[in-house]
């Protein structure tokens, strides 16, 4: 039943992002064909640059729409009649929409990759694709010699990196459906008691990483993980940069940050499944 | 009147097809369904009548498991509302339910994915004589073609229940006859028929027992032919009698 759900979920979803992820594409073909083009017109390929970015944004924005719409009108909406007198459990609709919605992150993802390596390999900029995979090369060895200059383990921290990424996903899409949950909870306003919820469960989990990270790492309170994105974010240009950023402090506050985000996963899954099983109401 | 009452005497054998006790729901203060109990027998066409607000729609989301009761419990076949009454219960919302974007075999590939029971040879067949097209997209049909396209899909159930919320409202009146031929047509001994309406004179002659809400209480539960000796007129006429408003 689990795998119906999926393929019916997959193709209500790929019906809008298939046409979205393939138009990042061929704009990153457009990009990468005006780079070739316009080489002494620097103005015309800021445009280009500019629209890549912009369309990169809209598929972002369209994902996030795409998935909380879907949730919210087969578990609020009219579709709720249907999805809710279909023989099959409450968590098994639920694992639908999240299994579906992760497969379509990383559809996305993907996408985002091969469109910058379409864009980046090409003559004028003088990458080829063995030096692309060379600078990755140099980049983890790199990484591998901070991280064992400072006495962690190069594996374990890369897998606890990777592990944050996806767990803060996962984290993130079943904290909205809490949030659509609690809402219905209310008769009136559920907008606002949804945002009011979405908004302060986020500042109580940060607080608890923070303290957490603290108490077991002694990672100052002041300390901000955010902070060490932006850095990475900005040294993408030189992609050594991205492995000196490592220290005690990001890795303590990953590996709190990871056991948070499963404990919150867990109680948030079990909280949106008892709420629409046992205070179903639909209007 | 009696608050708990079993017309299914032909059937004691078996467990009636739907079973509420002291069944109430509330919304906020109010008050949708207040302590009713009844059961209701299998190979009848039961009707629920009432005027807005009685609680007709709340009952029938009740079965279909789409409200939580407040109090009190529901039982198909036997069975608490959850993944086995759903497999039995085939319901008809008196809203559309179906994605905008999918074509109308894409509706029944979806029904015949999920319910074993249903019939994909009916469902064309009905499409046919109801002269639905089945490439046809739901954003480009009429209400009324929604409408006929969502009872074929839960009339093409061979389920144990049918619950009906207003299906004859929004269509026209040869395909109400057609409507109308279908529920008796699916009509056998093991299963059970519960149609909710406001358009009364149109399906009396097909009812077996009448269910008449007030305010969330159960103010007639009869078979038909009782109630129509009992007043000595239609139903049709007995309801509005009962309802007038001045």
């Amino acid at each position: 039943m689990l795998l119906k759900l999926i393929k019916y979920e997959n193709n209500a979803i790929g019906r809008v992002l298939i046409p979205v992820y393939a138009f990042v594409l061929l704009v990153a073909v457009v990009n990468r064909l005006s780079l070739d083009l316009c080489k002494s017109d620097s103005s015309l390929i800021l445009v280009f640059d500019f629209l890549f970015s912009f369309t990169c944004l809209v598929a972002i924005v369209m994902f996030l729409i795409v998935c909380i719409n879907r949730f919210i009108s087969n578990f609020v909406g009219s579709e709720g009649y249907l999805m809710f007198t279909l023989p099959t459990s409450t968590y098994n609709l639920i694992l639908s929409k999240l299994f579906t919605t992760i497969i379509w992150a990383i559809i996305g993802f993907a996408d985002f990759i091969l469109s910058l390596i379409i864009i980046s390999l090409n003559k004028s900029s003088g990458l080829t694709l063995k030096l692309l995979v060379d600078t990755i090369k140099s980049t983890t060895d790199y990484l591998y010699y901070n991280l064992e200059k400072i006495n962690q383990n190069p594996r374990f921290v890369l897998i606890m990196t990777f592990l944050y990424i996806f767990l803060y996903i996962l984290f993130f899409i079943i904290h909205i459906y809490m949030s659509v949950a609690v809402g219905t909870q209310f008769p009136r306003h559920k907008i606002i008691f949804g945002l009011t919820y979405f908004f302060s469960y986020f500042l109580i989990f940060n607080l608890i990483v923070f303290i957490g990270a603290y108490l077991i790492f002694d990672v100052p309170m002041s300390y901000s993980i955010g902070s060490n994105y932006y850095m990475m974010i900005e040294s993408l240009d030189k992609l050594e940069e991205v492995a000196s950023i490592y220290n005690p402090h990001l890795i303590g506050t990953i590996i709190v940050g990871n056991v948070i985000y499963v404990i919150s996963f867990i109680l948030e899954f079990f909280g949106v499944n008892k709420i629409f099983h046992n205070k179903l109401n639909l209007e | 009147m009696e608050k708990v009452k079993n017309l299914s005497n032909d059937t004691d054998e078996l467990s009636p097809i739907i079973e509420c006790k002291n069944l109430t729901k509330l919304y906020g203060k109010k008050i949708a369904l207040n302590d009713i109990s009844f059961s209701i027998g299998r190979g009848k066409i039961t009707g629920i009548m009432g005027v807005n607000g009685s609680g007709k729609t709340t009952l029938m989301k009740m079965i279909a498991g789409l409200l939580v009761p407040t109090s009190g419990s529901v039982k198909v076949c036997g069975k608490p509302i959850g993944i086995a009454s759903k497999q039995i219960v085939s319901y008809l919302p008196e809203k559309t339910y179906l994605n905008e974007w999918s074509k109308v075999k894409d509706t029944i590939s979806f029904f015949k994915d999920f319910y074993k029971d249903f019939n994909e040879a009916k469902a064309y067949d009905m499409l046919k004589r109801l002269n639905v097209n089945t490439n046809e997209k739901l954003l480009t049909m009429s209400k009324g073609t929604k409408e006929k396209l969502q009872l074929i899909l839960v009339m093409s159930r061979e389920a144990q229940v049918y619950l009906l919320d207003e299906p004859i409202c929004g269509v026209d009146p040869a395909t109400r006859d057609y409507i109308i031929r279908t529920i008796i047509s699916n009509y056998s001994e093991n299963s059970g028929v519960i149609i909710s309406t406001h358009l009364i004179s149109d399906i009396e002659n097909i009812l077996d027992d009448v269910l008449i809400l007030e305010n969330g209480s159960i103010k007639i539960f009869s078979s038909a032919d009782e109630i129509r000796q009992k007043y000595n007129k239609s139903i049709d006429n007995i309801f509005r009698e009962m309802f007038k408003c001045y």
